[in-house]
C-alpha cells in the first residue's frame, strides 16, 4: 500500500457560526428571560407584600437595628426627630411599627431610607440643606409615607430578586452578574419613582394635618435642586424624580387641595450644632 | 454614572478583545497551515504497526506539547452558553490550533532526528490553572501529541 499524503481542505472541527453573531443571540435571550423571570416575580412581590406580616417583617428589621442600634441611648437631634414622627401619629392611619430615627454620620450624603422594621436613617448631610422644621417634617413623614405604603418592603424584594437571579447564573461577582444588575436595575428605578411621587403625596397631606398648613414643603428641594442639576439623559437613571417636577407636583397638589401656607417654624439649632450623630 | 461607565468598559473589554483575539486567532491558523504542507511528506498515523516491520531500523519517542489560552470574549461567550448548554463553539478554534499546533511541534522533533514516519500517535488534553472554582483561574489548556518516531530502510 502506497501512502500519498493529502493537504486536508476545511475543518470539520470548529463550527461555522460566527462568534459575535452567537454572542448577541445568547447575550439577548439570556437579558429577555431574566428581565421577564424579574418583572413576573415583582409582579407576585407586590402582591405578597401587602399580606407579609409585620413579625415577619420585624424580623427583617433586626437585622438592620443591630447595626446601627449600636448605642444605647438617641442623640439630642435624634430625640427631636423622633418627636417630630410622634407628633405625626395621631394623624396617620393605624400602624403596628415602632418607628425609630438613627442619624448616620456621613456629611456629604443628603438624604433618608426607610428600613424594614421601622428605622428611618437619615445622614447628617441632610442638615446642612434645611432651615425649618417644616422642611425636615416633610422629609420624615416622606419616609413614613413609605412605611405606609409597604414601598420599603417591594425594593427590598426586587433587590432579592434580581440578587438571587444573578447569582444563581453566575456567581456571586463575576462580570456578568454585574454587568446584567446595571441594565435590570433601571427598569426597578423607574418604577419607584411612582413610588416616591406617591409618598410625596402621603407627606404633603400629614404635614397639613399636624400643622394645619403646609408652608415648607417644597423648600428642601429648592435647596438642593441647584444643586443636583443632571442633563437630561440621566432622569431615566434616577430614583427619585427629579426635583423641579417634584416641586411642580407638590405645587399642583397643594392647590388642588387647597392647602394653606402658613408661618415656618424654625429648626431646632441642635441640627447645626455638627455634632448630631454619636 | 457609574453603572453607565462600567458599563462602557465592559462594552469596550469585550470589543478590544474580540478583535485581537481574532486577529492572534487568524495568524495562527495561517502559520499552522503553512507548516502542515511543510509536514507533509513526514506522516503522523495511530496504528502500532506497519506490514514491513524489517523496514524500520530505528524507532523514538517524539512529543509536541503546547500550552493555549483563552481570550475575555471567548470566556464571556462560554459563561453565556454555559447557562443554557449545547456546543461551546468558542472553545473548538482555541482546542484545534492547541492539537495541530502540537503535532507539528512532535513531527519538528522527528525531522529532527531524521524520521520517516510516526506510529501509534496520541493525544493528552488537560485543563490547567484551574486547580480550585475561582474567578479568576487562568483558564487554559494543555495538548500533548506524542508517537513513535520510526526511521525506515530505503
Amino acid at each position: 500500500m502506497k501512502f500519498t499524503p493529502k493537504e486536508i481542505q476545511g475543518n470539520v472541527n470548529i463550527s461555522t457560526t460566527h462568534p459575535l453573531k452567537e454572542f448577541f443571540i445568547l447575550l439577548f435571550g439570556i437579558l429577555g428571560a431574566l428581565l421577564v423571570i424579574y418583572l413576573i416575580l415583582g409582579l407576585v412581590l407586590d402582591i405578597l407584600v401587602d399580606r407579609m406580616p409585620l413579625g415577619l417583617e420585624n424580623k427583617l428589621g433586626i437585622l438592620f437595628k443591630q447595626r446601627f442600634e449600636s448605642s444605647k441611648s438617641l442623640t439630642p437631634a435624634e430625640k427631636e426627630m423622633q418627636r417630630i414622627i410622634d407628633d405625626f401619629l395621631p394623624y396617620m392611619p393605624a400602624t403596628k411599627y415602632q418607628f425609630r430615627v438613627y442619624i448616620i454620620n456621613q456629611d456629604k450624603v443628603s438624604n433618608a431610607v426607610a428600613v424594614p422594621g421601622g428605622l428611618i436613617l437619615v445622614y447628617s448631610g441632610l442638615f446642612k440643606d434645611i432651615q425649618t422644621e417644616n422642611e425636615l417634617a416633610m422629609i420624615l413623614a416622606h419616609e413614613l409615607g413609605h412605611f405606609a405604603h409597604r414601598d420599603h418592603l417591594r425594593g427590598l424584594g426586587r433587590g432579592l430578586v434580581l440578587a438571587a437571579i444573578s447569582i444563581v447564573t453566575f456567581g456571586a461577582d463575576s462580570a456578568i452578574t454585574q454587568f446584567l444588575m446595571d441594565i435590570l436595575i433601571t427598569t426597578d428605578l423607574r418604577f419607584s419613582r411612582k413610588q416616591e411621587a406617591a409618598a410625596d403625596k402621603f407627606a404633603l397631606e400629614l404635614l397639613n394635618k399636624k400643622y394645619g398648613h403646609v408652608a415648607g414643603a417644597t423648600d428642601y428641594f429648592e435647596h438642593i435642586k441647584d444643586k443636583k442639576t443632571l442633563p437630561r439623559f440621566f432622569k431615566f437613571f434616577s430614583t427619585h424624580p427629579l426635583y423641579p417636577e417634584r416641586i411642580t407636583m407638590l405645587n399642583e397638589e397643594i392647590k388642588n387641595k387647597c392647602y394653606q401656607i402658613k408661618e415656618k417654624i424654625p429648626l431646632n439649632p441642635i441640627f447645626k450644632t455638627g455634632d448630631v450623630s454619636h | 454614572m457609574q453603572q453607565l461607565i462600567d458599563l462602557l468598559y465592559f462594552v469596550v473589554f469585550v470589543a478590544v478583545t474580540y478583535s485581537v483575539g481574532t486577529i492572534v486567532e487568524r495568524s495562527h491558523y495561517r502559520k499552522i497551515e503553512a507548516e502542515e504542507k511543510d509536514y507533509l511528506n513526514l506522516p503522523a498515523v495511530s496504528s502500532k504497526e506497519i506490514e514491513n516491520k524489517d523496514q524500520i531500523i530505528a524507532a523514538e519517542m517524539v512529543s509536541g506539547s503546547v500550552v493555549i489560552s483563552l481570550d475575555y470574549f471567548k470566556r464571556i461567550l462560554a459563561g453565556l452558553r454555559k447557562i443554557l448548554g449545547g456546543r461551546i463553539k468558542s472553545y473548538e478554534t482555541l482546542l484545534d490550533r492547541g492539537r495541530r499546533e502540537a503535532i507539528l511541534r512532535m513531527k519538528k522533533q522527528a525531522r529532527q532526528i531524521g524520521a520517516d514516519l510516526i506510529l501509534n500517535m496520541r493525544f493528552e488534553t488537560s485543563a490547567i490553572g484551574q486547580v480550585t472554582q475561582r474567578k479568576n483561574s487562568i483558564g487554559c489548556f494543555e495538548v500533548l501529541a506524542y508517537g513513535t518516531a520510526v526511521k525506515l530502510r530505503k
